[in-house]
C-alpha cells in the first residue's frame, strides 16, 4: 500500500460530515471515499482523530464494507485503521489482502511502513495462497 | 265609508314614511372598526443592538439600519460579534433581524473565529440557540488546514461543531508535512 507520498493531502468525499472541534474528531458517513495519492479507502463510515492541537492526524478508522486499493494490491476487512505518523495499516475482522492472484487471509493483518506484513489468526487460522509464477519476493509497503 | 277611507290613507302615510325612518336610524350607527396596518419606517445610522441579560453574549452592529414595522430590522453590511468562549465575527452584505424570533437572515456571509473560517451565500443565525444554518453550499476551513465544503451546513458555534448534511468534500493537509 503506497503511503510514501504522505505529504499529499487526504481528500475525503461522503454524504455527511460531523466535526467536533472540542474533541478534534471528524465523522464522515454515507459512501465514504478517501484518497491519498494512489491509495483509495472506501467504507460506510470514516472517522478522523486529530491530535490535541488539531494539526496532525492521529489515526483514521474505516468501518462497514471496507475496501482499500493501491497500484500493488487490494484489501478487505470489517475495520481498517490507518496510522499516518507510523505509516501503518491495520485490517481487522475477515481481513484479506490480495496482490495479483496471491492472497493472504486472517483475523488481523498489520502492514508496516517498510513492507513487512503480520498476519494473525485469532478465530480462524491464517491462510495464504501463493501462485508460483507470482512474484513471491514482492510485498506490500505502506 | 268616509272613516274607512281615512284609516286607509293614514295607514298608507305611515307605511310610506317607515323606510325613511329606518334609513335615517341606520345611518347614525358608527362605522365598523377595522385595522389599517401602518408601517413605521425609521432609518438609524451606526446602529448597535446587544443581547439582553447580565452577560453580554452578542453585539449586532451596522452602519445603517431600517426598522420595518415593529418586528424586523433591515441592516446594511452588518457585523455580528459573538462573545462566547471563543470570539466569532459574522459579516454579511445585508441582513434582516427578526426581533420576535431572534433570528438574523444574512446574505453573502463570512464567518471568522480563531479556529474556523467559513463562507456561504445565505444563511440564518439564531441568537438564542447560537447556531448558524444554511441550505446553500458552504465552505469551512479549520485552523488545522482541514477544508470542507458541502450543502445544508450547520455551524453550532457555541459547541464548536460543524455538520454538513450532503455532498461533502474535504481536504486534509497535515501541518509541516
Amino acid at each position: 500500500v503506497e503511503f510514501k507520498e504522505n505529504n499529499l493531502p487526504i481528500v475525503i468525499e461522503a454524504q455527511k460530515l460531523s466535526y467536533n472541534d472540542s474533541e478534534k474528531v471528524a465523522i464522515y458517513t454515507g459512501n465514504v471515499i478517501a484518497q491519498r495519492g494512489n491509495t483509495v479507502m472506501k467504507g460506510d463510515k470514516l472517522t478522523v482523530y486529530f491530535d490535541k492541537t488539531g494539526k496532525f492526524i492521529e489515526k483514521i478508522e474505516v468501518t462497514g464494507n471496507v475496501y482499500i486499493e493501491d497500484p500493488r494490491g487490494k484489501g478487505w476487512c470489517d475495520k481498517l485503521t490507518y496510522y499516518p505518523v507510523q505509516e501503518k495499516l491495520v485490517l481487522e475482522g475477515n481481513a484479506k489482502l490480495q496482490q495479483d492472484k496471491n492472497t493472504v487471509l486472517g483475523d488481523r493483518i498489520v502492514a508496516y511502513k517498510e513492507g513487512r506484513i503480520l498476519v494473525e489468526g485469532i478465530k480462524q487460522k491464517v491462510k495464504t495462497v501463493i501462485y508460483p509464477e507470482g512474484k513471491v519476493g514482492e510485498s506490500f509497503r505502506p | 265609508m268616509k272613516e274607512a277611507i281615512y284609516k286607509i290613507a293614514a295607514f298608507l302615510a305611515i307605511v310610506s314614511i317607515l323606510p325613511f325612518v329606518i334609513f335615517m336610524a341606520r345611518r347614525e350607527s358608527p362605522p365598523e372598526k377595522f385595522h389599517v396596518e401602518t408601517h413605521k419606517k425609521q432609518l438609524i445610522k451606526n446602529f448597535t443592538l446587544e443581547s439582553k441579560g447580565e452577560k453580554r453574549s452578542w453585539v449586532l452592529r451596522a452602519p445603517e439600519a431600517v426598522f420595518e414595522g415593529n418586528k424586523e430590522i433591515i441592516l446594511k453590511f452588518p457585523e455580528l460579534e459573538l462573545l462566547e468562549k471563543e470570539r466569532v465575527l459574522i459579516h454579511a452584505e445585508s441582513a434582516i433581524y427578526n426581533q420576535e424570533t431572534e433570528e438574523l437572515f444574512l446574505e453573502n456571509v463570512s464567518i471568522e473565529s480563531e479556529n474556523l473560517s467559513g463562507k456561504t451565500r445565505t444563511g440564518t443565525y439564531s441568537t438564542s440557540k447560537g447556531v448558524f444554518v444554511t441550505h446553500d453550499t458552504c465552505e469551512v476551513t479549520l485552523k488545522n488546514r482541514f477544508t470542507v465544503e458541502g450543502k445544508e451546513c450547520i455551524l453550532d458555534l457555541k459547541n464548536k461543531r460543524v455538520i454538513i448534511q450532503s455532498k461533502v468534500k474535504s481536504i486534509l493537509r497535515e501541518e509541516g508535512k
